[in-house]
């Protein structure tokens, strides 16, 4: 299986008044060709900042600090704006979070659907309009052609969703980011618009990096994973073998948090993730850590490959402590 | 923004002083049209012998020093103050457009320029500015309509800067940009229509106040002459015989003016009103 997308010690910050903020602090992940890779992760850790720095998006205040993101051995944050322009869309497609917001609510969805294939090679306007129709078909719209001519405010949320997946699937890309594509939606409708993303991606080949905050959905529909805290993957491993032995502390009680609700015992960290503009020092998690060790505030651990193919960033438990 | 006939009627039932605003400025666009046709007398002519005369049948309102009929004069006029009004405003919305998109959306160096040069503008007395110009540039009907253009464009620039602000950090234009949008593609296609709406709706307030603009500097006499038929210029006229108790050929056009003015500002306070979105 050939890398489809490789990110290295990718860093991104945010210079607002509160100071400066680090939303990603040296991200490392690779997707192979038709790989389907889940990141899971709470708010505040950098979820969002990947989805938009994957396509070279990070909109100021914020900034890519350093790092490369290579698409086919191109580094995407090296590119130009015109070239990137060609990748966004066409390559790579993006389904945001909270579609309906998404959409420009003026326009109708046949004509942003419309948009975006022409803008990406067919220019033909009725070959275009014909492969729309197709896509909201794909995507299970009812009556699709009558539906071209809705407006945003005219669609639930789920058909919103449906749209923006369209929009995003509709020149075929290699590689689909997914950004919380089913926060706000009723439980019903997520496990619906995730099975068709799924059904989609299958269809079309395209590798697709899944950003959740449900692990339900990891185990569900993700072949890996990697877990996000305070800007940094602590762990990444296939998805089996994660649920099967989580191995950094984070991972494993973010499982037992959904695992063991009715449990009374149940343990969560206590304390809140980090904020962004102020990390403790050494490894981010170690004012809630239960394994925490003197060497845990100094020293940033490293990502260590524990197992093949099980990487986890954790002094303790790369130095087979407990 | 769908304004079916249910729409209109509760807004009308909601809002009072916007159904007379649009009443006063339904009149005088007809006057704009209609108002030198069905004048009873030429409101260019002076009639010989009939110089101040009061109110009567024959003349309504009376006649001015000159001898020309003041109510001729009066429905003649918004034909020369809406044209320069409305072309002015609609020269300040054609220039503040493309300027306020471009300060909004390519924020740097171009941008705090164009902010500047509006504060500048803007830092005029609006009046002093106006006849500052119309004198340099020579007294035509042209270059008022060119002065209410320059003065009110600040105005837009801002509004439209405004708007662009607000809406680049809209998820649909992320979302737009992330499927591989081109920067001109997107301000046009996404941005320009979400940002017409408060546009438009101050034109109406932009109206009035221009054509009080108009009024003022043909008062003073740095607008429009006489004999053409135009409000400031009629009060100018009449101004003098006021001392002397010839009230009506200041009177008359007074009231006309005042109440365009105001009717154009009531429509459209309750336009910019209705496309607050603060206020939604």
């Amino acid at each position: 299986m050939t890398t489809l997308l490789d990110v290295r010690d990718l860093r991104v910050e945010f210079q607002t008044s509160e100071g400066v903020g680090s939303a990603l602090n040296g991200v490392d992940l690779s997707v192979n060709e038709g790989q389907v890779l889940g990141i899971v992760g709470e708010s505040g850790s950098g979820k969002s900042a990947i989805a938009m720095a994957l396509v070279n998006l990070i909109a100021r205040p914020g900034r890519i600090v350093s790092g490369s993101v290579k698409y086919r051995g191109r580094d995407l944050l090296q590119e130009s704006e015109r070239a990137l322009q060609r990748v966004r869309g066409r390559e790579i497609g993006l389904v945001v979070q909270n579609a309906k917001s998404a959409l420009n609510p003026l326009v109708t969805i046949g004509r942003q659907l419309v948009n975006v294939i022409r803008g990406h090679g067919l220019h033909d306007k009725r070959a275009a309009t014909e492969r729309a129709v197709l896509m909201l078909k794909k995507v299970g719209i009812p009556d699709p052609e009558t539906r071209m001519h809705s407006y945003p405010h005219q669609l639930s949320g789920g058909m919103a969703q449906r749209v923006t997946i369209a929009m995003a699937l509709s020149n075929n890309p290699r590689l689909l980011i997914a950004d919380e594509p089913t926060s706000g939606l009723d439980v019903t409708i997520q496990a619906q618009i995730l099975d068709l993303i799924q059904a989609l991606v299958d269809e079309l080949h395209s590798a697709t990096v899944l950003i959740t905050r449900d692990l339900g959905i990891i185990a569900q529909h993700c072949e890996e994973v990697a877990v996000l805290y305070a800007g940094r993957v602590v762990e990444r491993a296939p998805v089996r073998a994660f649920f099967r032995s989580p191995s950094h502390p984070y991972s494993e009680t973010l499982i037992k948090a959904v695992s063991t609700t009715r449990q009374r015992g149940r343990k969560l960290l206590p304390g809140t993730s980090p904020s962004i503009y102020d990390l403790p020092s050494g490894c981010p998690l170690n004012p809630r850590c239960p394994l925490v060790q003197p060497i845990c505030r100094e020293k940033q651990p490293e990502l260590r490959e524990l197992l093949p193919g099980h990487f986890v960033r954790c002094h303790v438990r790369a130095a087979g402590g407990i | 923004m769908g304004l079916d006939s249910r729409h209109l009627r509760y807004l009308i039932k909601t809002r009072p002083s916007a159904l007379v605003g649009a009443a006063i400025v339904a009149v005088a666009l007809v006057l704009a049209v209609i108002g030198p046709t069905i004048a009873p007398f030429d409101p260019r002519t002076a009639i010989p012998g009939d110089q101040l005369k009061p109110p009567s049948f024959g003349h309504l309102m009376g006649t001015d020093d000159n001898g020309m009929d003041i109510f001729s004069r009066v429905i003649a006029s918004p034909q020369t103050d809406l044209t320069i009004a409305i072309l002015g405003t609609l020269g300040a919305i054609a220039a503040g457009i493309p300027l306020g998109l471009i300060a909004g959306y390519y924020r740097g160096f171009v941008s705090e320029i164009l902010m500047r040069v509006s504060d500048i503008v803007q830092s005029f007395p609006v009046f002093i500015l106006g006849m500052a110009l119309v004198v340099v540039t020579g007294q035509e009907i042209r270059n008022v309509i060119y002065v209410v253009a320059v003065v009110n464009c600040p105005i837009y620039v801002r509004l439209v800067r405004g708007q662009v602000l607000f809406l680049r950090e809209r998820p649909f234009i992320e979302a737009a940009r992330a499927l591989g949008g081109r920067d001109r593609w997107i301000i046009r296609e996404h941005i320009l229509p979400n940002a017409i709406g408060p546009v438009v709706a101050n034109a109406s307030v932009t109206i009035g106040w221009a054509i009080l603009l108009t009024a003022g500097l043909s008062f003073i006499g740095a607008g429009v002459r006489v004999p053409t038929p135009e409000w400031g210029s009629m009060i100018a006229v009449g101004a003098k015989n006021v001392y002397t108790g010839e009230w009506w050929p200041s009177v008359f056009p007074g009231i006309a003016l005042a109440f365009t003015v105001l009717g154009f500002a009531l429509l459209g306070e309750t336009m910019v009103d209705l496309t607050d979105r603060t206020r939604r």
